[in-house]
C-alpha cells in the first residue's frame, strides 16, 4: 500500500472524506485485501478509542457490558405506581463510566496506536481519564474560531454525562425491533436538530 | 393551596423571565434555521457524538420543486445506508441482512408546519443569541436555547451565517451538560446533487428484503390543537406541548393498528404509539438511547409507548396518564 492510500484509510475511519476522495476510498477497499485489512486495524483502533468492545476477543465483555446496561437505575423500570411523587423523581444518571477499568498502559499503549485520530476520537480519549464527566470543547468552534473573531468566539468548555447507551436499553429482542419502528416513525417530528435525527438510526449499535 | 399559589407563581415567574430572553433576532434565526434545512442541497460530513461514542456519517441533501431527498451514510463501523424521500423512509443494514421500507408517516406536508411550531416553542425556551465562531470552516452564529423546566431538553445550535443551515447541535441536560452531539466536520453547500448520490451503494450481499410497509387506515393532521380522534386520553402534557398530527396504520404481518400521536411544543416532540396488544414482548417501564427516550406500559389489552428526545420522566408522566376514554 502506497502512503497516500494509507492516508486515505485514515481519513476514512475519521469521516473525513467526501465526494470522490470517499468514492476512491470505497473502490479500494472492495478491490484491495491489503487496504481492507489496514481499515479494519484502523477500525478496531478506533473502536477500542471510541469504548466500544468489538470483535469475537471482547464478545465476554461486550456481554457484561449489555447487562450492566440493562441493569443501570433507568429512569423508571421499577417504580411502583404510586401516583404523582414517583413521577416527580429525579432522572438517575446511569453510573456506567466506571464499568471498564484497563491498567493505565493500556490506554497509553491504546493512544500510541490512534493513527487515525480525529478530534472526535481525542475527545474520546479525554473522557476517559475523566472519572465522572468528559470534559470537552462544546465543539470545535473552541479551537478553530480564534483566526476570524477572536474577540467574540468562545472558549467554552461542556460537560458529557456519564456513559448513554446508543442502543435501547431491552432485553428482548422483540421489543428492541419494536421500538427502533417508532423511532423511525418519531423522528420525522424530531424537532430542532431535525437534520440530524436519522443519525440515531445510522449510528445503532448492531447485535453483539 | 398555600403551596399551589407558590407553585403557580414560580411558573409564572420564570415563564415571563423565558418570554423576556427569547430575542427577536434569535427566534427569527431559529425560524430560518427550520426552513434552510429543507430548501437547501448540501452534501457533508458530521459526526454524531454520544457519550464516548462517534459515528462519522456522510449526508446527502437534495430539494427541488419536487420535495426533499437525503441519504445518510455511515462512515465507520458497519455499513449502513438511510435514504429519505418524500413518502418513504429506507434503512439499509446489512449486517442484519435486512431492508426496512416504512412510508413516512404524514408525507410531504408536515414540514410545512415547521415555522409555526417553533413560533410556539418561545414561551417555553428562553431562546438567546450565543457567541460566534466557526464549524467545519464556516462561519457560524450561536443560538442558545434553555427550557424553563425540567421537562424537555436544552440546545446549543451553531447555525451557518450565510445559508441559516444547522451546522451543530448540542442537546443539553438540565445540568448543562451534554447528551448528545451532531456536528459537521465538512460540508459542501449550494451544490448540484446528481441523482446516483442519492442511490443505495450498499450492495453484493444477499440482502432479504423485508418490506415492512403498513397500510393507512386514517390519517389526518389534528385542526385544533389538543382535539384527538382517538379512543385514548392523554391526561398530562408538558406545558406547551399539544396535539400537532396523529394516524392510524395497520400492520402488514398482524393486521393490528398502531396509533400514533405526535404532541409537541415547537421545539421538542413525542410520539405516543398505542396498539393492540399481539406480540410475546413488551416494553414495561423506561429505556433510553441517547438522548431518546421511552417508556411503555400495557393497558386495556394495549401497548402503550412514548417515545421522544425529552427527559425520561417526562415520557412515563405522559404514558401513566394515559386512560381509555368512556
Amino acid at each position: 500500500m502506497t502512503a497516500n492510500e494509507e492516508e486515505l484509510l485514515s481519513a476514512l475511519v475519521d469521516g473525513e472524506l467526501q465526494g470522490e476522495a470517499l468514492d476512491s476510498a470505497i473502490a479500494l477497499l472492495s478491490t484491495n485485501e491489503a487496504a481492507k485489512k489496514r481499515f479494519q486495524r484502523y477500525q478496531l483502533t478506533s473502536n477500542v478509542l471510541n469504548g466500544h468492545a468489538i470483535g469475537h476477543q471482547q464478545q465476554d465483555m461486550t456481554q457484561k457490558i449489555s447487562a450492566v446496561i440493562a441493569e443501570e437505575p433507568a429512569h423508571s423500570i421499577n417504580v411502583i405506581q404510586t401516583n404523582e411523587p414517583a413521577l416527580e423523581a429525579p432522572q438517575t444518571e446511569p453510573p456506567t463510566a466506571e464499568v471498564l477499568t484497563f491498567p493505565e498502559r493500556f490506554w497509553k499503549q491504546t493512544v500510541g496506536l490512534a493513527v487515525a485520530a480525529s478530534f472526535g476520537a481525542l475527545a474520546v480519549v479525554g473522557t476517559m481519564t475523566q472519572p465522572e464527566y468528559s470534559v470537552m470543547p462544546a465543539s470545535p468552534l473552541a479551537s478553530l474560531a480564534a483566526a476570524d473573531e477572536p474577540a467574540q468566539t468562545a472558549q467554552v468548555a461542556t460537560q458529557m454525562p456519564q456513559e448513554p447507551s446508543n442502543r435501547w436499553t431491552v432485553t428482548e429482542q422483540e421489543i428492541e425491533d419494536r421500538l427502533n419502528v417508532y423511532l423511525v416513525d418519531h423522528n420525522e417530528y424530531a424537532g430542532a436538530s431535525d437534520i440530524f435525527s436519522n443519525a440515531r438510526v445510522i449510528a445503532y449499535e448492531s447485535g453483539q | 393551596m398555600q403551596r399551589l399559589a407558590q407553585v403557580c407563581l414560580g411558573f409564572c415567574l420564570s415563564l415571563s423571565s423565558a418570554i423576556s430572553t427569547a430575542e427577536p433576532e434569535a427566534v427569527a434565526l431559529l425560524e430560518r434555521m427550520g426552513t434552510a434545512a429543507k430548501k437547501l442541497n448540501y452534501d457533508g460530513v458530521f459526526t454524531y457524538q454520544m457519550g464516548r461514542k462517534v459515528q462519522a456519517i456522510r449526508i446527502i441533501h437534495s430539494a427541488n420543486e419536487n420535495g426533499e431527498v437525503e441519504r445518510l451514510l455511515s462512515l465507520n463501523g458497519a455499513a449502513r445506508e438511510l435514504i429519505r424521500t418524500n413518502d418513504h423512509v429506507t434503512c439499509i443494514f446489512p449486517e442484519g441482512k435486512r431492508i426496512n421500507v416504512d412510508r413516512r408517516p404524514l408525507g410531504r406536508g408536515f414540514p410545512s408546519d415547521l415555522l409555526s411550531r417553533m413560533s410556539s416553542a418561545t414561551p417555553y425556551y428562553a431562546i438567546t443569541m450565543g457567541d460566534n465562531g466557526r464549524v467545519a470552516n464556516r462561519k457560524a452564529k450561536q443560538l442558545v436555547v434553555s427550557p424553563v423546566d425540567d421537562y424537555r431538553y436544552g440546545y446549543h445550535l451553531w447555525v451557518d451565517k450565510e445559508t441559516d443551515l444547522l451546522l451543530q447541535s448540542d442537546l443539553l441536560t438540565d445540568k448543562g451538560q451534554v447528551l448528545e452531539s451532531f456536528t459537521f466536520s465538512s460540508i459542501n453547500l449550494n451544490v448540484d446533487i446528481p441523482e446516483l448520490a442519492l442511490k443505495p451503494q450498499i450492495e453484493g450481499q444477499a440482502l432479504s428484503w423485508n418490506r415492512n410497509q403498513t397500510e393507512p387506515v386514517s390519517q389526518r393532521r389534528a385542526k385544533e390543537k389538543g382535539l384527538s380522534s382517538s379512543l385514548w386520553q392523554v391526561g398530562w402534557l408538558p406545558e406547551g406541548f399539544a396535539l400537532v398530527a396523529e394516524q392510524s396504520r395497520r400492520k402488514a404481518h398482524n393486521d393490528k393498528v398502531v396509533e400514533q400521536r405526535v404532541y409537541s411544543d415547537g421545539l421538542s416532540s413525542v410520539s405516543v404509539f398505542i396498539e393492540q396488544k399481539a406480540a410475546h414482548h413488551h416494553l414495561e417501564g423506561g429505556s433510553r438511547m441517547g438522548a431518546i427516550n421511552a417508556f411503555g406500559v400495557m393497558e386495556d389489552n394495549h401497548y402503550i409507548t412514548a417515545v421522544g428526545q425529552v427527559p425520561g420522566h417526562t415520557v412515563e408522566k405522559i404514558v401513566r396518564s394515559i386512560t381509555m376514554a368512556e
